[in-house]
């Protein structure tokens, strides 16, 4: 299940009518270009940061510069493939998605909290994760818990251990429609023969 | 508005004193740094809210410092009680 | 009229602090309580910073309250994972409650 960044990116399908389909036919960016490209976006994201902490004042730039090249330098030491790309399609599905479940969870906990009789049937379920290693398993680890009543409490190999609220609901429905969000997010096919 | 704001305030921070009753009963460490957890969210929320209530945009720099020292506060808690377990 | 909304915002932010608060209080075990933290007070802080923006005069403000949020949800979700982790590990006997 540890795919290597490269061949992620060689299996990799666009979905079907995607408006970046062309993608699959270019021929791969070479490393150098591929570094250089991310450091100017890190840049780009880190001075947006840093104006905004420091009202976009131009003496605050003496620290600010040297904080901003040095943050986006860090990229020159990661792998020059991660093995994904933001779709900015999948993002936007995705953000949509994700508020209306985080809007569900949390309407849901309180109503539990709130109510009298407490309606709880908590226990642990273990979920086969079947996206790859790196930023979609962190995504999916971290979404997890802001997902209706479900919990990643623990990470055993390529398993992760799910504390639910209610043990009848439907785990497997529940991480599968998030992991099939997750790699449209990321722009990975949906590796389906992991999952049950 | 005023009003409200500090009714909202003072509701805030009722839960998290509530919250503290979790840290005086535990049983457990962990459960104790819910209260962090807790504390870390509101204190935030209440920060913001505060910013706005005696119009000082300064408090946003305080939010965003405790924001970060929450997660501090817990990575702290969770790899050093982990290493006294081993 | 933007103020109304964003007194609602606030209102309802409240109502999922208090709502956490009471789960940390009333679930049964440390699982079920950071279930209540994590969701009900992340989404608690969101409508608020939500309605805070609303009420703010510059876009650099709107700008940093976004971050805080988006710094504050981060972590609530990772550390909620690591206080889960840990309370697993040193009680072993939580195993998997297969029914």
């Amino acid at each position: 299940m540890t795919q290597t960044a490269p061949a992620a990116r060689n299996t990799r399908i666009d979905p079907p009518g995607a408006a970046n389909a062309v993608t699959v036919h270019q021929a791969p960016e070479p490393p150098v270009a591929s570094h250089w490209r991310r450091f100017l976006a890190t840049a780009l994201a880190l001075s947006l940061i840093w104006g905004a902490l420091t009202g976009f004042r131009s003496d605050a730039l003496i620290f600010g510069l040297p904080a901003v090249l040095a943050g986006a330098g860090l990229v020159f030491l990661l792998p020059s493939r991660p093995g994904w790309r933001l779709s900015p399609r999948g993002a936007l599905t995705f953000v949509l998605w994700f508020a209306a479940q985080t809007v569900r969870g949390a309407v849901d906990v309180a109503l539990r909290a709130f109510s009298p009789a407490m309606p709880l049937r908590p226990g642990f379920r273990r979920y086969p994760i079947a996206l790859p290693q790196g930023a979609p398993r962190v995504m999916f680890l971290n979404t997890i818990t802001l997902l209706p009543g479900t919990l990643s409490a623990e990470i055993a190999g390529d398993q992760v251990i799910v504390h639910m609220l209610d043990t009848s609901a439907d785990l497997n429905a529940d991480l599968g429609a998030l992991e099939t969000r997750i790699a449209a997010l990321f722009a990975l096919n949906r590796p389906t023969e992991t999952t049950p | 508005m005023t009003h409200f704001l500090a009714a909202i305030l003072i509701l805030l921070l009722v839960s998290i004193l509530a919250g503290l009753i979790r840290v005086l009963r535990g049983p457990a460490p962990a459960e104790r740094m819910l209260a962090a957890q807790l504390f870390g969210t509101a204190a935030v929320a209440i920060i913001l809210i505060l910013s706005q209530l005696m119009a000082m945009p300064a408090l946003l720099d305080v939010a965003m410092v405790f924001a970060l020292l929450a997660a501090v506060t817990l990575l702290a808690f969770v790899v050093l009680a982990g290493r006294r377990a081993r | 009229m933007l103020d109304l909304i964003a007194a609602g915002l606030i209102g309802f932010g409240t109502v999922f602090f208090i709502a956490g608060t009471v789960g940390l209080l009333r679930f049964p075990d440390i699982f079920c309580r950071l279930h209540a933290l994590t969701k009900a007070d992340g989404l608690g802080l969101a409508l608020i910073a939500l309605g805070v923006a609303l009420m703010v005069g510059t876009w650099a403000e709107v700008f940093r309250i976004a971050l805080i949020w988006f710094f504050v949800a981060v972590a609530s979700a990772t550390s909620g994972h690591l206080i889960a982790a840990h309370a697993r590990q040193s009680m072993p006997q939580t195993g998997e409650a297969d029914d």
